[in-house]
C-alpha cells in the first residue's frame, strides 16, 4: 500500500491509470506546475501522480501553486511530505517565478465556486484576466516548456443551460444574451481568447480543456452539483430531495478519470486544439439519486418535485467528447456507479457517518 | 404552455406583515386561530412572525409581544396542509441564535431577504438552509429603488446561492402595473428560477400589480387577509384568490375557506381594516417603506410636524427598511426649521 | 530608522492596511517599518513603495527573519489567517493589534480600557459598530447600574461594505454584541447593521437604544459628552447628533461618524474608526514603551 494513500484511492488511480498507461509515460521524469492547486482538480493531480511515482516509479516532480497551504496540507497530509511534491505559495495575480525545471503548465487557477463568482465577479473576473496573464508571461522565460494546458469552463457554452443536445467544441456562443453579462461565463471566454493571443504573439504552447461535471473525493459537500445535495440530505439521514421531476439530464466524471484526461491531454494534444472533458452518458437525476440512495443500508427515500415552484426546464448539461475519444484514445475509465459508491464512501467517512 | 392551467404558490403573510399593522403585538393565540383556518383553506404558505422576519424583534423597529420560538411552534402546530414559512433578513438574524433554532422549530420554508441592491449578504444564510434540506427563497426588499438591470443581476446571484424562487417585493407600494410588467418578465427571461411578487395597496394597485406580474411569468404571489399588511396593506389574498380563480388560475385554495379565514382575521386579529389613509399614499409616492407608517405618525405627532413631510424627507433620503432611527433625526431637522 | 519612534509593522497589503499606514506615516510616535502582503501587485504596496515604506510578499514569513526590529504589528488580514499568525507574533516577541474578527485577545476600546490593554501582548478592535457604541454603552453603566437592554443599530454606506463584511455579517453582530455585553454589563444585547445604498454615501450612524430602571437623562448628557470628546481625540468625525433623549420608553443615543478619509472614502467612517483606535492604541503602546 502506497504510503497514507487512502487504499481506495490508489485503486481509482490504478484503474483510470491503466486506461492511458502508454500515453502517461510520456510525463516519466518531467516537471509539471498546477495553479490553483488545492482544489479539486489539483488534489486528484496530486494523487494522480503520487501514485505514478510510488507504483510506477515515473519520478515526476510537481510544483502546486496556490493560495491556500493550510488547506493543502490538511487535505493530503500524506502528499506534503512527499520530495517530489512541493508547495508553492502564491498569487497568481502577482508577480510569480516559475521553477525552471518546469516541462508542463496546468493553469486551474481561474475556476473558483460559481458562489464566489456570483458574490464578488469584480475580484474573480481580475483573477481571471490578470492570473492568466501573469503565468504565460512568466511562462515565456522557460527554456524546457512542452506544452501549456489552461482549464476553461463550460459556462463558455451558455449561461443558462437551455441546451437540449450535447455540447461540442464548436458551439461556441449560441446561447448568449447581451443585456446581462453573465461574468462567469465572459471571465472564460476572455482567458480562452487571451490564450489564443499568447499563442499567437508568444509563441507559447497552449492546448485549452473545458471541464463539465465530476463526483469524488475532495469535493466539497455544499458545492452545487446535484449529486452532492443528494449525497447530503442521505448523509443526515434525510430523504433526498429532488426539486424537479428527476428527468433533469446530467452526466459525472469521477476524479481519477478527470486527472488522467487532463495529463493526457496536457502531454499528447496538438497545440491550440479545445477539449470537452466529462462524460457524455448522460443519467437522469432520479436514477443517479437512487444510485446514491442504494449505497446506504438504510435506503433512503427519494422524493421528487419537492420544489415548492415549478422550475422543470430539462436542460441537459452533457459534453460531446467524440474529439477527445477519437484523437487521444480517451474513454471513461470509471463508471457511474463506482464513481457513486466511491464517492459516497468517501464522504461517509468525511462525516464520520454510522450505519 | 396553456396559461390557464398554470398552477401559482401563494403564500399567506397575515401573520408576519400583519404585525407590522399592529407594532408586532399580534399574540399566540391569534396565531393559532388564523393558522387553523388558514390551513383548512389550503393555503400553500403561511408566513408568521415579527414585521422584520426572524430575529427583529429589537427596540429599533419595535418588540414582538411573543418571542419567535413561541410564534413559531405555535403555528407549527396548527398548519398541517399549509408549510410554514419565515422572512429572514441577514443583518437582524443570524444563523446561530435564529436559524438554528428555527429549523428545530419545524419551518419549512425560509424567505431569506435583503435590500434590493445587497443581495450578497444573503449568501451564508441561502447556503445554511440548502444544507439542512430546506426550501429557501430569495427575496430582493423594496424593488423599486433599482432598476431592472440591477434587479436582475442580484436576483441571479442569490439563485446562484441556491434559492429555489426570488420575490420582488414592492414594500413601499409604489408600483404601477407596467412597472410590474417590466421587472417581472426581464427577470424572468434572464433568471432560471421561478418569480414571485409581493404587492402593498399604497396607491390601491395591490391586485392589479399582482395580476400584471402573473400575467408577466411570475408564479407566487403573495396576499393577506383583507389586506392586513404594512402601510395601507398587501394584496387582500380573499379579493385576489378570486380574481385569480376567475382568470383561470390554480391555486389549490377553497375560496369558500379562503373567505372564511379573512373574516376570522377580521374578527380575531385585525383592530383596524387596512385603508389607503393620506399618509399611506404619500408613503406609496415617496418610496418610503410601509412600515414605517406607525413610527412616522407617532413620531410626526411628538414633534409637532405634519406626517407627510416627514415622509417625503425620508424618501429624499432614500432610507431602506430598518432605519426607524432616521425617523426622529429628520423630525427634529424639519421641526427645527 | 530612526531609532526614538516606535517600530510598527503593517501585515495585510488590503485597503484597511494601506490607511493604516497612511495614518502611522503621520503619527509622532510610530514608525512603520515594514509594510507586508500577499500580493506585489496591489494598490497598497505600490502606495507603500511610494511612500518609501520597506515591502514583502512574504506574508507571516517576513515576520520570522525580521522581528528584532518590529515592535508591534496591525494584523489586518482575516480572521483565518490570524489564528495562523498570532502564536508565530507570542513566540517572536512582536505585539500584536488584531482588526480581524479572530477575537483571540481581550477586546479593546481606547477611551475605555487603554490602561488595561497595555499590559496585554495581543488585543483585538472588536468591530467599527463596537468602536463607536461601546464607549457611549459604558457611560450608560456608569450611571445606572442596572442595565436590562442594550440595542445598537449601525447604518453604513452599501459601497463601504465590502465582500469580507458582507460574508461575516453573523460575526459582526455576534462580536459586538460580546463587546456590549462585557464593557456595559447589560443583562442582553443586541446588534444590527444595515447597509444603505443611497448616493451620495451616508456616512456611518450608529445608534443606541437602551432600556434601563430609571433613566437620568441629565446625568448621562454629562457622561455622554465627557466619553465622546475622549473619543473625538482620536477620532475626530465622531460627532453626537441625537440625544440622550427618552422615547418610547427608550433611551436614544445618535452617532456619525465621518472618516478621516486618509485611503478610504470619507463616507467609509466605520472603516475608518476602527483603524483611528488601533492608532491610538499604538501610541499608547509607544508612549510606555518610551519611558
Amino acid at each position: 500500500m502506497i504510503e497514507n494513500q487512502n487504499k481506495f484511492i490508489t485503486n481509482d488511480c490504478a484503474r483510470s491509470f491503466s486506461g492511458a498507461h502508454k500515453q502517461l509515460q510520456s510525463l516519466k521524469g518531467k516537471t509539471l506546475l498546477v495553479t490553483g492547486g488545492s482544489g479539486f482538480m489539483g488534489s486528484w493531480i496530486c494523487e494522480l501522480v503520487h501514485y505514478m511515482n510510488h507504483e510506477k516509479k515515473m519520478d515526476i516532480k510537481l510544483f502546486l501553486m496556490a493560495r491556500n497551504q493550510a488547506r493543502f496540507e490538511q487535505n493530503l497530509p500524506h502528499i506534503a511530505n512527499s520530495k517530489n511534491i512541493k508547495f508553492i505559495y502564491s498569487d497568481v495575480t502577482g508577480s510569480i517565478v516559475i521553477p525552471k525545471s518546469v516541462n508542463y503548465i496546468v493553469h486551474a487557477a481561474a475556476n473558483p465556486d460559481s458562489r464566489f463568482h456570483a458574490s464578488q465577479p469584480f475580484q474573480s473576473m481580475k483573477t481571471v484576466a490578470l492570473g492568466t496573464g501573469s503565468i504565460l508571461e512568466a511562462a515565456t522565460r522557460l527554456s524546457n516548456l512542452e506544452n501549456i494546458l489552461h482549464v476553461s469552463s463550460s459556462a463558455v457554452y451558455s449561461d443558462k443551460f437551455e441546451s437540449k443536445e450535447k455540447f461540442s467544441e464548436d458551439l461556441l456562443n449560441i446561447y448568449r444574451d447581451n443585456k446581462l453579462s453573465n461574468y462567469f461565463s465572459q471571465a472564460n471566454i476572455y482567458s480562452e481568447t487571451l490564450c489564443a493571443a499568447a499563442r499567437s504573439e508568444l509563441r507559447l504552447p497552449i492546448v485549452t480543456m473545458r471541464p463539465f461535471t465530476f463526483c469524488g473525493p475532495y469535493q466539497s459537500i455544499d458545492s452545487p452539483w446535484a449529486i452532492n445535495n443528494f449525497i447530503n440530505d442521505a448523509i443526515n439521514k434525510r430523504p433526498i430531495r429532488i426539486h424537479h421531476d428527476g428527468e433533469v439530464v446530467r452526466s459525472y466524471m469521477y476524479g481519477s478519470d478527470l486527472a488522467v484526461w487532463l495529463l493526457v491531454i496536457l502531454l499528447h494534444a496538438k497545440n491550440g486544439q479545445i477539449y470537452n472533458v466529462g462524460s457524455s452518458d448522460g443519467y437522469m437525476l432520479k436514477d443517479v439519486a437512487k444510485k446514491v440512495a442504494n449505497c446506504f443500508s438504510e435506503i433512503p427515500r427519494i422524493m421528487l418535485n419537492t420544489a415548492l415552484v415549478d422550475n422543470n426546464n430539462h436542460s441537459v448539461l452533457i459534453p460531446d467528447v467524440s474529439k477527445a475519444e477519437k484523437e487521444l484514445s480517451l474513454r471513461i475509465f470509471t463508471d457511474i456507479d463506482t464513481s457513486v459508491e466511491k464517492s459516497v464512501e468517501w464522504y461517509k467517512k468525511q462525516f464520520k457517518y454510522a450505519e | 404552455m396553456n396559461n390557464l392551467k398554470k398552477k401559482l404558490l401563494i403564500t399567506d403573510v397575515t401573520l408576519r406583515d400583519g404585525n407590522h399593522a399592529i407594532s408586532h403585538q399580534i399574540s399566540q393565540k391569534q396565531i393559532a386561530i388564523y393558522c387553523e383556518a388558514a390551513n383548512s383553506a389550503g393555503v400553500a404558505i403561511v408566513e408568521v412572525g415579527h414585521g422584520n422576519g426572524l430575529g427583529a424583534s429589537s427596540l429599533q423597529v419595535g418588540e414582538s409581544a411573543v418571542t419567535d420560538k413561541v410564534m413559531l411552534t405555535t403555528a407549527r402546530k396548527y398548519l398541517e396542509k399549509s408549510k410554514l414559512g419565515i422572512h429572514v433578513i441577514p443583518g437582524f438574524s443570524t444563523i446561530e441564535r435564529d436559524l438554528k433554532p428555527a429549523i428545530d422549530y419545524g419551518v419549512d420554508v425560509f424567505r431569506i431577504a435583503s435590500h434590493c441592491t445587497e443581495a450578497d449578504i444573503t449568501e451564508r444564510h441561502i447556503r445554511f438552509c440548502k444544507t439542512q434540506g430546506k426550501t429557501v427563497f430569495g427575496v430582493l426588499m423594496m424593488s423599486h429603488m433599482a432598476n431592472k438591470v440591477i434587479l436582475a443581476d442580484e436576483a441571479r446571484k442569490m439563485q446562484d446561492y441556491g434559492a429555489e424562487a426570488i420575490i420582488l417585493m414592492d414594500s413601499s407600494g409604489n408600483y404601477l402595473p407596467k412597472d410590474v410588467e417590466e421587472k417581472v418578465s426581464f427577470l424572468k427571461k434572464h433568471l432560471r428560477v421561478s418569480i414571485g411578487f409581493h404587492a402593498h395597496n399604497n396607491l390601491g394597485m395591490g391586485i392589479a400589480n399582482s395580476i400584471a406580474a402573473i400575467q408577466a411569468g411570475a408564479s407566487l404571489l403573495d396576499g393577506s387577509a383583507k389586506g392586513f399588511g404594512a402601510g395601507a396593506g398587501n394584496a387582500q389574498l380573499e379579493v385576489l384568490v378570486s380574481v385569480l380563480e376567475r382568470l383561470g388560475y390554480h391555486t389549490n385554495i377553497d375560496l369558500y375557506k379562503m373567505l372564511d379565514a379573512s373574516d376570522i382575521a377580521e374578527s380575531a386579529l385585525i383592530k383596524s381594516l387596512p385603508v389607503i389613509s393620506t399618509t399611506s399614499i404619500v408613503s406609496g409616492l415617496s418610496g418610503v417603506f410601509s412600515g414605517y407608517l406607525k413610527p412616522v405618525k407617532r413620531i410626526a405627532e411628538e414633534y409637532n410636524i405634519d406626517p407627510r413631510d416627514l415622509f417625503f424627507a425620508l424618501g429624499e433620503q432614500k432610507v431602506v427598511a430598518g432605519q426607524e432611527d432616521i425617523i426622529i433625526k429628520v423630525a427634529k431637522k424639519l421641526s427645527n426649521s | 530608522m530612526s531609532q526614538n519612534k516606535y517600530q510598527v509593522a503593517i501585515l495585510g497589503s488590503g485597503n484597511i492596511g494601506t490607511d493604516l499606514l497612511i495614518k502611522v506615516q503621520r503619527s509622532n510616535e510610530l514608525e512603520c517599518v515594514a509594510f507586508v502582503g500577499r500580493n506585489l501587485n496591489s494598490q497598497g504596496m505600490s502606495t507603500a513603495l511610494k511612500l518609501g515604506v520597506t515591502i514583502s510578499d512574504q506574508s507571516i514569513n517576513y515576520f520570522l527573519d525580521h522581528s528584532d526590529c518590529i515592535d508591534l504589528v496591525f494584523d489586518a488580514t482575516s480572521a483565518k489567517d490570524h489564528k495562523i499568525h498570532a502564536p508565530i507574533f507570542k513566540r517572536l516577541g512582536i505585539k500584536c493589534i488584531d482588526l480581524t474578527p479572530a477575537k483571540i485577545g481581550p477586546m479593546c476600546v481606547p477611551s475605555v480600557n487603554s490602561l488595561d490593554c497595555l499590559k496585554e501582548i495581543n488585543i483585538n478592535m472588536i468591530s467599527c459598530g463596537g468602536q463607536a457604541s461601546i464607549p457611549i454603552a459604558a457611560a450608560i453603566a456608569s450611571i445606572h447600574k442596572d442595565i436590562e437592554y442594550i440595542e445598537v443599530v449601525s447604518s453604513i454606506a452599501s459601497k463601504s461594505a465590502g465582500p469580507a463584511t458582507r460574508l461575516n455579517l453573523d460575526e459582526y453582530i455576534q462580536t459586538t454584541e460580546d463587546g456590549l455585553k462585557h464593557f456595559s454589563k447589560a443583562k442582553k444585547t443586541k446588534a444590527i447593521l444595515i447597509l444603505n445604498p443611497a448616493i451620495p454615501c451616508i456616512n456611518m450612524t450608529t445608534t443606541i437604544l437602551c432600556k434601563v430602571k430609571n433613566p437620568n437623562i441629565s446625568a448621562l448628557k454629562k457622561e455622554v459628552a465627557k466619553i465622546s470628546s475622549k473619543v473625538q481625540s482620536y477620532v475626530p468625525g465622531y460627532e453626537l447628533i441625537l440625544g440622550p433623549l427618552l422615547e418610547n420608553e427608550r433611551i436614544i443615543i445618535m452617532f456619525k461618524v465621518r472618516g478621516l478619509g486618509d485611503y478610504l472614502p470619507k463616507y467609509a467612517g466605520n472603516l475608518d474608526i476602527i483603524n483611528c483606535a488601533a492608532i491610538a492604541m499604538s501610541e499608547e503602546y509607544a508612549k510606555v514603551n518610551e519611558r
